[in-house]
């Protein structure tokens, strides 16, 4: 009975099955499919022309705005920007629509066009294009109104939209770095507090060098700087306001604090608090000043640095015998071991896009700096000298600064430091320029645009 | 009991290792065919490619001997340096799946307008020379030939070859090329050379997206419709068109766009065999970042 009952069933699954594989059949060879798994990594080939300016006076702001942009660009190492004697199609006959075969001809795969003209009130009117050489069509066109002697920072904006229109990623170039400036001599050492545009431009100082500074850290309001500082031989948190260059100190504690960090919503402080040789974390809210622990172990915890969703914070301890990297909680519980290669592990920095964090490794005399998924997988080192240190990230979670030593000869001479940045490929390694010797780099976030701007 | 069977089991297996290492003679002469078979994919197109004369020659002599084992290691002597590898060829041919093939790869070189004009001239002498077997060996060598669109030399020799074809199996199909569309299921594959060739021009093309945060989202199928030259007979379709212009999905749209802007800039592709245009003149590129990023 069974049998006789299954039978025509199972007989029609077999048409059914035949039938539904004939189809797949039919469509599978209907088209012919193929996998493009390889590929050139290299920097696409872009062209930007000078920006047509409306007199003599535009012409030369528009020039050096092009010399930022594709500074910019190239930087990134994801963009080669072509020599300008390969155009055949002259910048000032452009106009509306460019000709996108003499573009291809060199080898573009984007155009950027611009002008730069004076309005009657005294401001730059700066308007920009970006092109698809191949789609032959406007990918992104923005125009700009400005101080005169604003137009770099109206260049990286445009560095930004273009870098965004054509990686999907976030651009980090209208962004400042703050690093720690040294100069003097080895055993009279000034350290002051420093900040820079991205790629090194308008230097300044922002401490006189009188009180030793240490680990600047931006807010991601970018108005405030969290920073060590000693102050009669002992180490303190600080907050500095970059538009007012008012200090003040983050609460008195019995202890020393240090290895301060922003939470990634600006409203309180992650650090180590170090009491009768114990070091632990504490959060403190920036509002209510209230101290939270979040370790309590006998062991060295520091370099705390909180996940971007404010969920998690990474950390190194030696808990475990050596230094290693740690993730727990935001409130201190399921604390995990997430570092497992040889050597030591130390200074963990939470991506800003999440996905990874960023260390400096120590084996066998070496450092490297390196990433690692925040469950430790994925571990890749991009770096490695003779000291490399204190990692940060852009905004977009693409490059790293760090600053790196040169040992000293014998007599003491040809050491310091420098800040240099590396992006995740680990191919793109570039020194940052600074006046003098550079150390403890602090990345800002994008510098938000004043309204209407 | 128990001693008994332990005794005789021992013995037993003494006996199997005295035969395994009795046999190294036999096994040496055994080995060739076990490796000769992985050689045959790869090397078909690629040797074949080459060495158009001197295989008139084996396929006779192999005609022959055919099954057992022995005659492969006398073959390889005879043959001059450059084929050893073509001889066991044949051997897994005959063997096991290519008679199919040889079936579909015929009409190949009929629908090919260009080479009959040589054919005429050719074609009464090699009619007559070589049985039917080697003849169908030789067919798919030569169609291969054909395709990776050799010296003219070498048409000239298969040519006289698809005429044979005609006299064993299928008249009609070869007399009236643009009959490709009635037999669409049957044409000839596309081979794995031919694949590879496309996908060697795209990839020269394509800068891949670096520093996507999460490349594994970020295959893009791209169409395209080719005309018989090679070039694109409209724009490169992505077919997730919805997904580019969705917000958030910056990162899938740069991949899109980076997959289209290879594809222009490959455009007109070369080498395409245009006796199987029916098979590349819609293709779905699947652009596929993952290996090089490391995602």
């Amino acid at each position: 009975m069974i049998k006789t009952y299954l039978r025509p069933l199972t007989r029609l699954i077999v048409v059914i099955a035949a039938i539904l594989c004939a189809a797949g059949w039919r469509g599978a060879q209907a088209q012919l499919r193929i996998d493009i798994t390889q590929g050139n990594v290299e920097p696409m080939p872009i062209a930007i022309p000078v920006f047509n300016g409306a007199g003599p006076r535009e012409t030369v702001v528009g020039t050096e705005m092009v010399g930022v942009i594709s500074g910019n660009l190239s930087r990134s190492g994801l963009f080669r920007p072509l020599d300008p004697k390969s155009f055949i199609q002259k910048p000032d006959a452009i106009g509306a629509m460019p000709r996108f075969g003499d573009w291809r001809l060199i080898n573009a795969q984007a155009l950027v066009t611009g002008a730069v003209t004076t309005e009657p009130d005294g401001r730059l009117r700066v308007e920009f294009r970006l092109w698809d050489v191949f789609g032959e069509q406007q990918m992104e066109g923005r125009v700009f109104f400005t101080r005169a002697d604003n137009w770099r920072r109206v260049a990286h904006l445009i560095s930004d939209k273009i870098y965004e229109r054509l990686t999907g990623e976030s651009g980090y170039f209208d962004t400042r770095i703050v690093f720690v400036s040294e100069s003097g001599t080895k055993a009279a050492r000034v350290k002051r507090l420093a900040i820079m545009d991205q790629d090194g431009a308008n230097q300044r100082f922002l401490t006189s060098g009188r009180h030793l500074v240490l680990t600047p850290r931006f807010s991601p309001t970018t108005h405030q700087i969290t920073y060590l500082s000693y102050f009669n031989d002992r180490p303190r948190v600080y907050i500095y306001d970059i538009n007012t260059g008012q200090q003040e100190v983050l609460g008195d504690f019995p202890g020393m604090t240090f290895a301060p960090r922003f939470s990634p919503t600006g409203d309180s402080v992650v650090m180590s608090l170090a009491r009768n040789g114990n070091s632990d974390i504490y959060v403190m809210n920036l509002r209510s000043r209230a101290v939270v622990r979040l370790t309590d172990s006998p062991s060295i915890d520091t370099s705390p640095s909180f996940s971007p969703d404010n969920q998690y914070v990474t950390f190194n301890s030696d808990r475990g015998g050596t230094q290693q990297i740690y993730v727990m909680r935001g409130s201190g519980a399921d604390v995990k071991r997430i570092s497992f290669g040889d050597g030591r592990y130390a200074t963990p920095v939470w991506s800003p896009r999440g996905d990874l964090i960023a260390f400096t490794k120590i084996y066998k005399g070496r450092f490297y700096i390196g990433v690692m998924r925040p469950d430790g997988s994925g571990e890749r080192l991009l770096t490695e000298s003779f000291l490399d240190e204190g990692p940060t990230w852009s905004p977009n979670g693409r490059v790293l600064m760090f600053f790196r030593e040169r040992p000293s000869d014998s007599r003491g001479l040809g050491g310091g430091s420098r800040l240099h940045s590396v992006d995740l490929t680990g191919y793109n390694e570039r020194e940052v320029p600074t006046l003098g010797d550079a150390s403890d780099p602090a990345w800002s976030p994008l510098i938000p645009l004043p309204e209407g701007g | 009991m128990g001693r008994g069977t332990l005794f005789s089991a021992v013995l037993h297996f003494v006996v199997i290792l005295l035969t395994i290492f009795g046999l190294p003679l036999f096994s040496n002469q055994w080995e060739p065919p076990a490796e000769a078979i992985p050689v045959e994919l790869a090397p078909v197109s690629e040797m074949t490619n080459i060495p158009v004369r001197p295989e008139p020659k084996k396929p006779v002599e192999k005609a022959e001997p055919k099954a057992p084992a022995k005659p492969e290691p006398e073959k390889p002597k005879p043959a001059p340096p450059p084929p050893p590898p073509p001889a066991p060829e044949p051997l897994p041919d005959e063997a096991v799946p290519l008679p199919k093939e040889k079936v579909e790869e015929k009409p190949e070189p009929k629908p090919e307008a260009a080479p009959e004009r040589v054919v005429k001239l050719d074609g009464p002498r090699p009619r007559v020379k070589p049985k039917p077997q080697p003849e169908e060996k030789q067919e798919e060598k030569l169609d291969l030939n054909k395709i990776s669109a050799l010296l003219s030399k070498e048409l000239k020799d298969p040519s006289p070859k698809t005429e044979e074809v005609k006299e064993t199996p299928e008249d009609a199909p070869q007399d009236l090329p643009p009959t490709q569309a009635t037999r669409p299921t049957t044409s000839a594959q596309m081979t794995l050379s031919e694949i590879d060739s496309i996908r060697a021009q795209i990839e020269q093309c394509w800068i891949v997206p670096a520093g996507a945060r999460y490349a594994e989202n970020l295959v893009v199928g791209v169409r395209i419709f080719l005309r018989p030259d090679g070039g694109l007979a409209q724009p490169p379709q992505v077919v997730d068109t919805l997904r580019m212009g969705m917000p958030g999905e910056e990162a899938y749209r740069t991949a899109a766009e980076s997959a289209v802007r290879a594809i222009m800039k490959c455009e007109p592709f070369q080498n395409l065999p245009v006796d199987k245009y029916e098979r590349w003149q819609e293709i779905e590129l699947n652009f596929d970042p993952r290996s090089m990023l490391g995602g």
